[in-house]
């Protein structure tokens, strides 16, 4: 690794992307394994794909100290998808492989119109405390640390249909 | 314990037209084979490290037909192009480097042996990668995809057959590791 990945501003990204927040939360919330994102999306005209980059952030309002939690990110042409494709697993809210992909060339797949694209974030066990905000956010890159320069079609811009999108499902375990 | 730089890297001799490739695993073999003929060898040997070297660990007792009986995976990657090169698909520059591996090693043939290094510059071949199934060329004029190196299905489908112990640790924050440990997991339920 040429250097190690650290994200020591989480408020400065914030002005660069698109965010949702709870509010203060008021029991721990303890988020356990994978939280999985919908969205419905249409690109700018023109384009035929975009990489989708969400994060997700423990903000403390008192102290006004942001952490990041975790990311997940694809690119829209591998959005195809082979779930359950194993007769004997059963997925659950929190698993980490409830969306398989193949990301090989047949699969790939323009996007175009409104459509559906589902993905991950990585998974990890957190606790976000009582009186803290859990805060999602959207961007279309990372610059630091993701090459687009290869994609051909790249949008400039998105519209979100919120009300055909599941922003997060998250496992969590409350705890009093 | 026997340390080995692979082919293509520190002081080790020859050329590494691509990280994983078969000759590289032909070679993990041939030193499982040295090391069970030393006189020191009680005949259990084990293997592992941390990433790459717990992939070499997996790599070396899935192809070696018993001669590795052990193997440690220390946040070794399950899917080099998901977990690691291309999460989502996309070209992650924060881990891949233009480089070679660095040379620490003082012996009085490095020089020879580092002349017959001729490494890929993984990211210049990422950045043409559009599918897990892209061909990239090597060094050595063959094309190469993602799909057919490092661990695999098929190779744990190996580690089964031969009965090969693995103990694997990731950890969060390390998510290529901690998503490939889950992966490893899987691989096995897959399979009963």
């Amino acid at each position: 690794m040429k250097r190690p990945i650290t994200y020591p501003d989480r408020l400065a990204q914030w002005k660069h992307s698109l965010g949702f927040a709870t509010k203060p939360l008021t029991q721990d919330w303890a988020l356990v394994g994978t939280t999985h994102v919908a969205l419905t999306l249409a690109l700018n005209p023109g384009a035929t794909d975009t990489a989708i980059f969400a994060y997700l952030d423990n903000y403390n309002p008192v102290s006004g100290v942001a952490n990041y939690i975790t990311e997940g990110c694809i690119r829209a042409v591998h959005r195809a998808s082979t779930n359950n494709n194993n007769n004997n697993k059963t997925t659950h809210v929190g698993a980490f492989d409830t969306i398989e992909r193949s990301y090989l060339m047949r699969d790939m797949l323009a996007l175009e119109d409104w459509t559906t694209v589902e993905f991950s974030l990585e998974p990890v066990a957190y606790l976000v405390p009582k009186g803290n905000v859990l805060r999602f956010s959207l961007a279309g890159a990372d610059t630091d640390n993701y090459y687009l320069e290869n994609i051909k079609g790249l949008a400039q811009s998105w519209r979100i249909d919120a009300s055909r999108s599941e922003l997060l499902k998250l496992n969590i375990v409350m705890s009093s | 314990m026997v340390s080995v730089d692979v082919r293509g890297t520190g002081a080790s001799y020859g050329p590494r037209p691509i990280d994983l490739v078969a000759r590289e695993v032909q070679d993990y073999v041939e030193v499982a084979e040295w090391v069970h003929e030393q006189s020191w060898c009680n005949g259990k040997v084990g293997s592992g490290g941390i990433s790459y070297d717990g992939i070499t660990a997996a790599l070396a007792a899935a192809a070696s037909k018993r001669l590795v009986q052990a193997i440690v995976l220390l946040f070794a990657p399950g899917d080099l192009f998901e977990d690691l090169c291309f999460p989502g698909g996309i070209v992650n520059t924060g881990l891949l480097f233009d480089g070679t591996m660095h040379v620490d090693n003082e012996e009085a043939q490095l020089v020879e042996a580092v002349a017959q290094h001729d490494n890929l510059n993984m990211l210049a071949s990422a950045k043409k990668v559009q599918a897990k199934d892209s061909i990239v060329k090597a060094n050595n004029g063959q094309w190469y995809s993602m799909a057919s190196l490092g661990i695999t299905r098929e190779t744990f489908d190996c580690l089964i057959q031969n009965d090969v112990a693995v103990y694997s640790l990731a950890g969060y924050y390390d998510s290529g590791s901690f998503r490939s440990s889950a992966r490893l997991h899987n691989y096995t339920f897959y399979t009963f």
